[in-house]
């Protein structure tokens, strides 16, 4: 295109003329065009229009012809109308007529009808105006009848007002006819009131006399009175000069003290120097081994010291001699001033009494004299030491300075503690001490010949080397032998923790300085250990002991109330707590009335405790003393080694009084027997709070053997531990061992390691010794039996499997013989001794029957007797067991005595009823209770059994086959488990419980 | 087949009354809670629970390989018994 539009360009001009002449003709030729379509369209459009129009005139004339033939039609009708109106004008002038008349007669009748109307209005006016004039005429007639009455009312009136004065005249001529004879009464009352008028003035006259009498005797007793009060003033001299001399004489006593504690002060003083000099004398022995060429001149020196040591050793010796002899002396003229003073013996009686404790006082100066003498015997020879300390082998560092610190507190402590001693023994000792006898015999016909002796069945391994007993044996001393013989050797496994004899002694060892530190002069000198499970719960135990205290175990998994409760009846007055125990404190000493020693050996940080605890003194680890300062401390035998809150039935905890000497004898036998050493390995299951964990704690140390001890957990199922810990002694509740058998952990074979498995506590059902005997076939399995009143364990049964099943009775073991020492009686209700076969209650005698209920002495009275035709106390067990037919059978538990219950009257041992219980049911943990309860007894038995595999109905006819119709179970309910105490016992109160809720 | 998640669902389902008492519902329970340690049930409540498990689920469990210290937290517990169910 653009190729084109270059050529065309040339010759442009000619082009574009032509083009527009084209381009003008093609416009006006549609231009043309356009006109005659214009025009053809108007064209066509007036042709339409006129066709239109054409059609529009058509119809017209269609329309004009209609509009004719409709005109043609109206006229016709017109005409026919204009027709009938005339017709009808022609009519109405008639009709007009007719009308009229129609109304006319209208008009007439309703006129005649308005008339009848009028006539009946009236006559009706008429009849209500006779009827009215009537009723006027009634009225009339009521007011006259009215009238009338009101009239007769009044003549009645009348008529009773007259009788009325009638009447009155009558009761007046009455009462003039009755005057006289009411004079004539009058005059003899008063003739009798003038009798006894003149009787009182006979007895005035009596009376006054007897005043007579009595004045003459008053004066006689003033005159005698009077006398009497001479001879008072007379005699008054020579008592004022009786008081002067007893005056003067204990002057005379006071200064010999004073002098007496001067010269001990002194000779404290000389103790300390010399102590001083000797240890600088040892140093000096020291330096010169050390240095050979200067040993001559430091022999010297040695030499010297001791001398000087040695001619002050006699200076004290003279000194104390002639102290002697001064109270000798004392005495002489004591004795002969009582003797003088015969006149005064009362007030002289309660003088004397002082005198005595002045005196007694005297005596334990002078004895803690003596001690501090020994001590000072063997000065600058730290060997001596040894004899006493059985540490000292592996302490040598540390004797010098015990030695030191012990020569300077020593003497004082242990006055101090003689004295406390004979205070706390006195209340609780007294009840007991009239009746013990030196040496308890078995009484002379005690149920069991035969006795648990020292044979042990067990094979022996190896003999153990023991340290010889030291002279005052606790219940600590094993432990601190041990600690000397074997200080490497573990001494407890807890908490994933292996600790040795010597580590362990020396955690002790800080507690017991700490309490030395801080509780000087406790009274009642126990400390409580609250501690569960750790470290601390040993150390706190053993620490307590050391300090020469007896231990109060709490137990922070039994509620807080029932520790508060234990804890405030023993007042005790400081604690050794573990980190865990120590979140209960602040509830624990809530309001202890004075300031407690708060220990937390295992607690660094005791900012929050302190504030929390602003009355009480806490001490965290960092503020412990250390184990070098602690004092050893003489204790007397018979001084509580703990004190013990078991259940009682009245709900408040009763405490248990145990002494040293009643452990050390249970301890004795039970390492006899067991023959522990220090490969033993022994478990720790029992809570502090049970006085099993005694044997766990004490029997194992006073042989070296290690004491390990599960996790609270872990106890659920232990099974597991025993072959990691590789126990070799086994001691448990049965309860444990029956959650093994139930978790499956009583597989046999399982504990190859075991030499003993020991249970207590509670029965020990044959089937639960059976799965434990081939789970650990190579031990022997024992039950031990014992309440806590008589030392832990006083009786115990060895198991064998082929002759023991004779001797079972209600699938139970029988509890079998007492311990070496012990005596036995099975008694009836009046404590007479019953015969071989037959049931009664267990009393036990010997040196393990414990000091009796802490501040109880009632319950101490009903519990620890003296029975007829028996010399020596007996605890009343509370047990009923069976005395055995022959001579050397064992004892068999039947159940408990306090489980007797009446039903209507009738007296039932529920032990009976769960023996046959456990017979029918093939099940050992079951129980029967009376109820429910009445005030006499109970209405029936509920039974319980801990199955749910058991047919609860035929256990019940069985029961109905064996027992007397009352000691049937009105149900025999059974769960999948009894529920069971904090010690894993059957818990009683909870089944009460059960059945309250139903 | 049972699973640790239906354990742990029966379990909780049993203790309801004793986890609200220490004021927790099942949902607040994670797999590490001790119900012993918790204070929902102590060593008699948890053979309780292990009847009731082995009833309900009809089975009868050896529970010595598990280890005492696992045998009360929740988690532990239910995948033992699952496995153990498993495996028998």
């Amino acid at each position: 295109m653009d190729e084109a539009l270059s050529t065309d360009g040339e010759d442009e001009p000619p082009v574009v003329d032509e083009r527009a002449a084209r381009d003008e003709l093609e416009e006006s030729l549609a231009r043309a065009e356009s006109e005659r379509a214009a025009l053809q369209a108007r064209l066509d459009d007036e042709l339409e229009a006129s066709r239109a129009a054409f059609e529009t005139y058509a119809a017209a004339e269609g329309r004009v012809a209609e509009l004719e033939g409709i005109l043609t039609g109206t006229e016709a009708v017109r005409a026919r109308a204009e027709a009938d109106r005339d017709a009808l004008e022609a009519r109405l002038p008639v009709e007009l007529t007719a009308a009229q008349q129609r109304h006319d007669e209208v008009l007439a009748a309703a006129e005649q009808r308005l008339q009848a109307i009028t006539d009946l209005l009236d006559r009706q006016t008429q009849e209500s105006a006779a009827e009215r004039a009537a009723l006027q005429l009634e009225r009339e007639r009521d007011a006259q009848r009215i009238v009338e009455l009101e009239q007769r009312l009044k003549e009645e009136l009348a008529q009773a007002a007259s009788h009325a004065e009638d009447l009155v005249e009558e009761a007046r001529n009455a009462r003039e006819e009755l005057r006289p004879r009411a004079a004539r009464k009058l005059a003899e009352i008063q003739a009798e009131l003038d009798t006894e008028r003149q009787e009182r003035t006979a007895l005035e006259a009596r009376l006054e006399a007897l005043v007579g009498e009595h004045a003459e005797l008053e004066q006689r007793r003033a005159l005698e009175e009077t006398s009497a009060q001479a001879r008072i003033a007379e005699l008054e001299p020579s008592l004022e000069e009786a008081r002067t001399g007893w005056e003067r004489s204990w002057g005379e006593l006071d200064a010999l003290r004073d002098r007496l504690e001067g010269t001990e002060t002194r000779l404290l003083e000389r103790e300390r120097e010399l102590t001083l000099e000797r240890d600088q004398a040892l140093q000096r022995v020291a330096e010169l081994e050390r240095s050979l060429s200067e040993a001559e001149d430091g022999n010297e020196v040695v030499e010297r010291a001791l001398q000087s040591v040695s001619a002050d050793r006699d200076r004290i010796e003279t000194a104390r001699r002639v102290l002697e002899a001064r109270m000798t002396a004392r005495d002489e003229a004591e004795r002969a001033f009582l003797v003088e003073r015969e006149l005064e013996r009362r007030i002289a009686r309660s003088h004397r009494l002082q005198l005595t404790r002045v005196e007694r006082r005297m005596t334990e100066i002078a004895s803690g004299l003596g001690v501090a003498l020994r001590r000072l015997d063997a000065p600058g020879t730290p060997q001596a030491e040894s004899s006493d300390d059985p540490r000292a082998p592996s302490s040598g560092p540390r004797a010098p300075a015990r030695a030191r610190r012990g020569s300077e507190t020593q003497s004082r402590q242990h006055v101090a503690d003689q004295a406390a001693t004979a205070e706390r023994r006195a209340p609780a000792a007294q009840p007991l001490a009239p009746t013990r006898p030196p040496a308890p015999d078995p009484p002379p016909q005690a149920a069991p010949a035969a006795r648990i002796g020292a044979r042990p069945p067990a094979p022996k391994r190896r003999p153990a080397p023991i340290p010889p007993a030291p002279e005052t044996r606790t219940m600590v001393t094993g432990f601190e032998r041990a600690a000397a013989g074997f200080p490497a050797r573990p001494a407890l496994e807890v908490a994933g923790e292996t600790i040795t004899f010597a580590d362990l002694h020396d955690r002790a060892a800080r507690i017991a300085a700490t309490l030395q530190r801080e509780t000087p002069t406790a009274d009642p000198p126990l400390t409580a250990v609250f501690a569960h499970r750790t470290s601390v719960a040993f150390a706190g135990v053993l620490g307590t002991l050391m300090r020469g205290h007896g231990y109060v175990p709490l137990n922070r998994t039994l509620p807080v109330a029932r520790t508060r409760t234990m804890f405030e009846r023993a007042e005790c007055q400081a604690i050794v707590a573990d980190a865990e125990s120590a979140k209960q404190l602040p509830e624990l000493l809530d309001d202890a009335p004075y300031p407690v020693v708060v220990l937390l050996p295992d607690v660094d940080d005791v900012a929050e405790l302190r504030a929390a605890l602003p009355a009480h003194v806490v001490l965290g680890a960092r503020d412990l003393a250390p184990a070098a300062s602690w004092t050893p401390i003489e204790v007397d035998a018979s001084a509580i080694a703990y004190l013990l809150f078991t259940s009682g039935s009245t709900g408040t905890p009763k405490g248990v009084m145990v002494s040293h000497a009643n452990v050390l004898h249970y301890v004795d036998a039970m390492v006899a027997r067991y023959d522990i050493d220090e490969h033993d390995r022994v478990s720790q299951t029992h809570d502090l709070t049970f006085d099993v964990s005694v044997f766990d704690l004490f029997v194992a140390w006073e042989r070296g053997a290690c004491v390990c001890c599960p996790g609270q957990r872990t106890m659920l199922n232990p099974g597991r531990y025993v072959r990691d810990a590789k126990l070799t002694v086994w001691f448990s509740v049965p309860s444990v061992a029956m959650f093994m058998r139930r978790l499956g952990s009583l597989k046999p074979d399982s504990y190859p390691d075991l030499r003993w498995s020991l249970f207590a506590g509670e029965p020990l059902p044959v089937e639960v010794v059976r799965a434990w005997g081939q789970a650990a076939p190579a031990s022997i399995v024992e039950n031990l039996y014992g309440p806590t009143e008589v030392t832990v364990v006083c009786a115990l049964y060895s198991w064998d499997a082929q002759t023991s099943p004779d001797d079972c009775e209600g699938g139970l073991l029988p509890i079998g013989r007492p311990l070496e020492g012990l005596g036995m009686l099975i008694v009836d209700e009046q404590l007479h001794e019953v015969r071989p076969g037959e049931q009664g209650e267990l009393l036990v005698s010997g040196p393990q029957v414990t000091l009796g209920y802490w501040r109880d002495g009632e319950k101490t009275a009903a519990a620890f007797v003296v029975p007829p035709g028996q010399e020596v106390v007996h605890y009343r067990t509370g047990d009923l067991v069976r005395r055995p037919r022959r001579a050397d059978g064992p004892i068999a538990f039947i159940g408990r005595r306090d489980q007797q219950v009446k039903i209507r009257g009738v007296r039932i041992e529920l032990g009976e009823i769960e023996s046959a219980l456990r017979d029918a049911a093939g099940v050992d943990s079951v129980a029967a209770l009376g109820w429910p309860t009445t005030l006499v007894g109970a209405d029936a038995i509920e039974a319980f059994v801990g199955s749910e595999d058991v047919d609860a109905v035929a256990i019940r006819t069985a029961l109905a086959k064996r027992l007397p119709v009352h000691m049937v179970p009105r149900r025999v309910r059974t769960l999948a488990q009894l529920p069971l105490n904090a010690n894993g016992k059957i818990d009683r109160a909870a089944l009460v419980k059960l059945l309250e809720s139903e | 087949m049972i699973s640790a998640a239906d354990v742990r669902g029966f379990v909780l389902a049993e203790l309801h009354s004793e986890l609200a008492d220490v004021g927790l519902t099942a949902a607040d329970v994670g797999d590490d809670l001790d119900l012993i340690d918790a204070h929902v049930i102590d060593s008699f409540g948890m053979l309780e629970i292990i009847a009731a498990v082995e009833a309900h689920f009809s089975l009868e469990i050896d529970f010595e390989e598990l280890d005492p210290d696992q045998l009360s937290a929740v988690g532990p517990f239910s995948h033992f018994v699952a496995a153990e169910a498993d495996g028998a």
